[in-house]
């Protein structure tokens, strides 16, 4: 039977809060799962020797041992190479909880503010472009129309409501892209982001066939 | 005097578990114990059991599993052929860097 089997349950849990601590301290210290494993299991190993070497069981005995060795928190020890070399190459940056939170906020903001920026721009592009086709087929804007509700009661309004988030989607696109922590944030807001201007400049086009060569056609 | 022993110990480490390691196999404890054993410049877990993990990733060693009769099994390092060039390599820049280390500080000795 291994030494592991005779531990007295006290002196087995000691053991265990101070394995869980070394895990914890390389885990903040972003080092990898499986690195983590092994020195836990390595460490583990140790202390089993040295209770097998002094015959030890007991929790007084446990808790001499585990003086004996490094403290927790020496495993991210910034002094210590190897975490320090984990931890650059995981995030360059350590940032508090409250950063964290902000960023996160402001990550959320932004793509809550791009998305409406973005489907704002698109909207009026159209209302714009409809207007021009409407007057081009010299037809009356159907009033029953949310379009022709906008232009005729609301146009001054409605202007400055889609122009403060042309402006400001810019900025959220930049903030997610920048200062997102998910990478994969950052690249699906960035795709939607070009996929929606392209859609904008393919209406654009469209629009612009349609102004000068249809219209006039079907006039005429 | 402290950070600069923990220093260099950082500097050297990699090189003092490779040497233990050229002893032949052995498991994490008892590289502790050789280290141990070689003199007064102690190497503690917490330096030497990341950096197996990360010689084990790098190729520099590779690790067997074997019954131990106090826990869990043993994991049996031992050097890689990448592993040996690797100390063969850092062995010759170590008694290089000695040596002009040693000139330096007799240079200084004789000046005094």
């Amino acid at each position: 039977m291994t030494t592991q089997a005779y531990l007295q349950p006290d002196a087995q849990e000691l053991m265990d809060q101070h394995l869980f601590a070394v895990e914890r301290a390389m885990s903040q210290s972003r080092v990898p799962g499986d690195e983590r494993r092994t020195v836990i299991e390595e460490l583990r190993g140790q202390i089993l020797e040295m209770v097998g070497e002094r015959n030890a069981r007991n929790a007084e005995a446990m808790a001499a041992i585990l003086h004996q060795l490094d403290p927790p928190e020496s495993y991210a020890d910034p002094d210590n190479d190897i975490a320090v070399e984990y931890a650059r190459k995981a995030t360059p940056t350590v940032k508090s909880a409250k950063s964290r939170h902000l960023t996160s906020a402001l990550t959320v903001l932004a793509l809550v503010t791009a998305t409406v920026g973005v489907l704002a721009f698109y909207h009026y592009m159209l209302v714009l472009h409809m207007i021009h086709i409407y007057e081009g087929l010299g037809t009356e804007l159907p009033t029953l129309s949310l379009i022709s509700f906008q232009i005729d009661h609301a146009f001054w309004l409605y202007f400055p409501l889609t122009i403060a988030p042309i402006i400001l989607f810019y900025l959220p696109i930049y903030f997610v892209i920048a200062y997102s922590k998910n990478r994969i944030v950052s690249a699906i807001t960035f795709t939607v982001y070009l996929g929606l201007i392209l859609l904008v400049m393919v209406l654009l086009i469209f629009s612009g066939y349609m102004a000068i060569f249809e219209i006039p056609r079907v006039v005429n | 005097m402290k950070a600069w022993t923990t220093q260099l110990k950082k500097g050297i480490a990699e090189l003092c578990v490779l040497a233990a390691l050229s002893q032949g196999e052995a498991y994490g404890y008892e590289i502790l114990k050789r280290l141990a054993d070689a003199g007064e410049l102690r190497f503690s877990e917490s330096t030497v059991y990341p950096l197996l993990a990360r010689l084990t990733r790098e190729g520099i060693v590779v690790v067997r599993s074997a019954d131990s009769p106090n826990g869990p099994p043993r994991r049996y390092y031992r050097l890689t052929e990448e592993g040996q060039l690797r100390l063969a390599m850092m062995r010759e820049h170590w008694r290089a860097v000695s040596h002009q280390i040693g000139s330096i500080l007799d240079e200084k000795r004789r000046e005094s």
